[in-house]
């Protein structure tokens, strides 16, 4: 089974996007009532960090679609797609999970954040490695 | 044959004296070790300012008609404090530098309501809230990680300014005041008549870390009164109930 490789981009856009904003608009509303007050620099660096990398990836395939359009219609494998999916929602959820349950650890903010590195850093590489490979399909 | 006896009682002499120091000398108890039941058995406390204070109320300590002593009125306070639900299981005593006494509990973390924390209550170090409603997520999510701490203390003295200095309390140093205090109320403390110049003065001495890695600040004057602190610790309660 195939799908539009156009049709696929842009589903994965979407989630990527809008999850991105809400993140985003969660980040600031916390840092305008202070919660993060005196250590907005390493906190602000960590959700840059996080989520930057991913998105910069789906933001670069659409500029270069942009300028080189493929000349005939574009499918790929829907497995490959899936995947593609299951993983960035599964990371997009694990990191709103590591930020909307920070209040709960006895660490500081801070020190839970750099912790947190170790789940949300190898988990980002292979996102981004399942993200790569499939926009890197040009099936027929 | 005189000049003989006369060392002889020399001798004799000497060693009564010598006898009746080393008897004493061992009687004495060693220096810097407390004795049995002297007032200086115990470090003498001078209260700092405090964030607020309530004069609990006589007939809440002893029996309206009658005697009481400063022991009754430290077995009624260890008593409320010592109950369930929130139990104070560590409580020092010092003497006061006026006369009389005071009871210090150990520094405890306490919800924003007030009432002592369930988990994180002996920490000094910020706890995450223990009812958790939308509005307690709401705060931790949007607000930062701020920590209440008290201390507790219990004055029975008969003066009326028993303050000393103005000086904001160092949460460090008010955390060193259990482990200064005496364990005990020594008995010539407790011996004394809880007279009618007496009184029993609560006071409350409130932090707040502003923030995960942030020094506490001394809150002064306090959020809440000392007898909203009471009640929602429960003590206010305990000391009202029956003996």
């Amino acid at each position: 089974m195939k799908i539009a490789m156009s049709r696929a981009k842009k589903s994965l856009a979407t989630v990527w996007t809008i999850w991105f904003i809400l993140i985003f608009l969660l980040f600031v509303v916390q840092g305008i009532w202070g919660k993060y007050e005196g250590k907005n620099k390493e906190i602000w660096a960590w959700f840059l960090s996080a989520l930057m990398p991913s998105v910069s990836l789906i933001i670069g395939i659409f500029a270069a679609d942009q300028r080189e359009k493929p000349e005939k219609k574009e499918h790929v494998d829907i497995f490959l797609y899936r995947l593609a999916m299951l993983f960035s929602v599964c990371y997009l959820f694990v990191v709103s999970l590591t930020i909307l349950l920070e209040w709960r650890s006895g660490l500081s903010t801070v020190a839970y954040y750099e912790m947190s590195n170790l789940w949300v850093g190898p988990f980002q590489g292979i996102v981004i490695g399942v993200l790569t490979y499939f926009f890197r399909q040009r099936g027929a | 044959m005189a000049k003989k006896n006369l060392w002889i009682l020399a001798i004799i002499a000497l060693t009564i004296l010598s006898s009746v120091l080393m008897v004493s000398c061992l009687s004495m108890p060693p220096k810097g070790m407390p004795g049995e039941n002297g007032r200086e058995d115990i470090p003498t406390f001078c209260p700092p300012q405090p964030s607020s204070s309530y004069e609990i109320e006589r007939r809440m300590l002893i029996p309206e008609a009658g005697q009481a002593s400063f022991g009754d009125v430290s077995k009624r306070i260890t008593r409320a404090l010592k109950e369930p639900p929130f139990q104070y299981p560590e409580i020092r005593y010092y003497a006061l530098p006026y006369g009389g006494f005071a009871i210090v509990t150990r520094i405890e973390q306490f919800n924003v309501d007030g009432t002592p924390k369930e988990t994180g209550r002996w920490s000094v170090e910020y706890a995450p809230p223990d009812k958790l409603t939308l509005s307690t997520i709401l705060q931790c999510l949007f607000k930062a990680k701020k920590g209440y701490f008290r201390i507790i203390a219990f004055l029975i003295t008969d003066v009326i300014k028993p303050f000393c200095g103005d000086e904001k309390v160092d949460m460090e140093k008010a955390i060193d005041w259990l482990g200064k205090g005496g364990i005990r109320l020594p008995q010539n403390i407790a011996d004394q008549e809880f007279g009618p110049s007496h009184y029993c003065l609560a006071l409350i001495y409130e932090f707040e870390k502003p923030g995960d890695d942030e020094p506490a600040i001394y809150i002064m004057p306090s959020s809440r009164s000392t007898a909203d602190h009471l009640t929602k610790s429960k003590i206010m309660e305990k000391l009202g109930e029956e003996r």
